[in-house]
């Protein structure tokens, strides 16, 4: 890739494009196919700098300064965020469990002996299922945290390989699912009410 | 409404399944079993006679609305009536869950009241059909 290293770029470019022109004109499909190959590579350049730099950028910002492989550290960074849904989960199982021995407890106190003490279990037996519905964070955050995991692989492979194919770097597109809406990020999410008068008028 | 009717409930967290699973016990639903993505609901509903699926979308494997189009695309299953519980909240899901043949839709999070609202419906639509 002598032409694109030419500190002259200008002229670099002119002979590329006379070298390119001659292939062609010439019949030469394969010096033809390497001359625009050189002139993408010279487009390209600045893009793959640029994500060689960002790729560093975000290896120090992940505490990795000292080592010499930037994206090593991206695995690492996945693997944080996987413990703390793991961690989240573990805490919201315990809360459930002493929900439920909660509920048990209450169970076993003797038949209440006045309106006030049947209001009092009552207001107990709503607020544990309050609390237990509560235990949903872990779900929401969960679903998103696993969305950036999944957009840091996509990054470290794409960084693996950047200078092979010239894959854009996204997310699977599938059906999967996008996990919870996040104000200010994405767009506005249909709320219970918008979804219901959409399936209304769909006729469910 | 039968207390007694068999009730999948479909997620990959199992908090949720379990929430969900505390919730249809305080409504006095006991009989439930749980899978934590479509393929393995699948294989439940394949397994025993379901009365009702609660599914979750966004899962790895086969997520909810694939769920749910297998099941319509299938003979044994297709009447079943399915309530999906999901953060996904964009109009065009919505859409196309209600165009697969959703009998619900609840967005997460969600109230005890909701989830209840919802599982009403369903069981008066199955009581007026019959």
């Amino acid at each position: 890739m002598s032409a694109v290293a030419a500190p002259d770029e200008r002229s670099a470019i002119v002979d590329v494009l006379q070298s390119a022109l001659r292939a062609v004109e010439s019949g030469d499909e394969t010096r033809a196919r390497a001359a625009i190959d050189d002139l993408v590579q010279w487009r390209t350049q600045p893009l793959v700098q640029g994500l060689v730099r960002l790729a560093r950028e975000l290896a120090v910002a992940l505490g990795d300064e000292g080592r010499t492989a930037g994206a090593s550290s991206l695995p690492e960074a996945c693997s944080r965020l996987e413990h703390v849904v793991q961690l989240t989960e573990s805490s919201s199982m315990r809360t459930l469990d002493l929900i439920d021995e909660c509920g048990r407890l209450l169970a076993q106190l003797p038949p209440p002996q006045d309106e006030a003490q049947r209001e009092a279990i009552a207001g107990l037996r709503s607020r544990f299922s309050e609390m237990s519905l509560a235990q949903g964070y872990q779900d929401l955050t969960g679903q998103i945290i696993l969305r950036v995991v999944e957009l840091v692989r996509a990054v470290h492979a794409g960084l693996g390989d950047i200078v092979g194919a010239h894959e854009p770097l996204h997310l699977t597109n599938n059906t999967r699912g996008h996990g919870p809406a996040i104000t200010g990020v994405d767009a506005e999410p249909a709320k219970q009410d918008d979804a219901d008068e959409l399936l209304s008028s769909l006729g469910l | 409404m039968d207390k007694n009717i068999k009730i999948l409930v479909v997620d990959d967290f199992s908090t949720m399944r379990r929430i969900v699973k505390n919730l249809l016990g305080d409504l006095g639903f006991f009989n439930i079993a749980e899978a934590e993505d479509g393929n393995s609901a699948l294989v439940e509903l394949r397994k025993a006679k379901f009365d009702l699926v609660i599914t979750d979308w966004n899962m790895p494997g086969m997520p909810g609305i694939d769920l749910l189009k297998a099941i319509r695309a299938d003979e044994s299953l297709k009447k079943i009536p399915v309530l999906m519980v999901t953060a996904e909240s964009k109009r065009e899901q919505i859409i196309e869950a209600a165009q697969a043949g959703v009998n619900g839709y609840v967005i997460k999070p969600f109230t005890a009241g909701t989830l209840a609202d919802k599982l009403g419906k369903i069981f008066e639509r199955i009581e007026a059909a019959a």
